[in-house]
């Protein structure tokens, strides 16, 4: 297989496909962890280390358990349970490994089972069809690159719209504007920028 | 239909397992997330956010 299929899953998923300006997926702490630029960097940490893993467990749980026994209707609920088990794990191991780390991602770990973005990519990876089209194990991979991309794109855009939103704190904004209201129109603006990059892949 | 029970069952007890076994586990000491983080976040239904609160 072409290196080319994991750097066109990569761009696609980050900038094309991005899973907040253009999904509409996780916007829960797009706009409620994105004040400060020192939270988003630690909740896109955090979103980046689950997604990935939730979508290694996912897939194989999908391609291994579920279809095997003609069972794929409990996709859903069995991967939220997976992403939740996982969320679990992660947080344990950090407590135990580094105390640094915990201290840094300990808040972000408890919010990101409410991530729909997630489970969203889980889900569009067993949609999108790698596997039929790669195979299962080739597949993997290119499920494992798509939800890099989409995590990159997640910080990309959180880390990017926190940094507008502080400055945004000092900018002379009308009233009735102040806050949420502002925000959402720089989220519209992000969102319509992104749209531009629309057919390059 | 019962591999799909089975199936629920044993991600439940799995979920089950990993949430009382990260229950049980100690936070490392001085570790104790900042209230600051939480100042900027605005989801209420977060368990960090209303232990704080509490507090």
């Amino acid at each position: 297989m072409s290196p080319t299929v994991f750097f066109v899953a990569i761009v696609s998923a980050m900038l094309i496909n991005n899973v907040v300006l253009m999904r509409f997926l996780g916007v829960c702490p797009f706009l409620g962890v994105s004040k400060k630029s020192e939270t988003a960097i630690g909740m896109s940490a955090a979103v980046m280390f689950v997604m990935v893993v939730g979508s290694i467990l996912t897939y194989l749980l999908y391609y291994f358990v579920l279809e095997p026994f003609e069972i794929t209707y409990i996709s859903t609920i069995a991967f939220i349970l997976i992403i939740a088990s996982l969320v679990q794990l992660v947080e344990m191991f950090i407590k135990k490994a580094s105390k640094k780390l915990y201290k840094a991602l300990g808040i972000y770990l408890p919010l990101i089972v409410t991530n729909c973005a997630i489970l969203g990519i889980a889900e569009t990876n067993i949609r999108e069809g790698y596997a039929a089209e790669y195979g299962v194990g080739q597949g993997l991979l290119v499920a494992t690159s798509s939800a890099f991309g989409a995590a990159l794109g997640f910080a990309l855009v959180i880390f990017a719209f926190s940094t507008i939103r502080e400055r945004l704190e000092a900018a002379d904004v009308p009233t009735a504007w102040k806050g949420i209201p502002i925000s959402l129109v720089v989220a519209g603006i992000m969102a319509l920028a992104f749209l531009g990059l629309e057919g390059i892949v | 239909m019962w591999p799909a029970i089975a199936t629920v069952f044993i991600i439940i007890a799995l979920y089950l397992g990993t949430y009382l076994l990260n229950r049980r586990t100690p936070q490392p000491v001085d570790a104790a997330p900042s209230s600051e983080a939480c100042e900027s976040c605005m989801n209420y239904s977060c368990g960090f956010k209303q232990r704080m609160e509490e507090d």
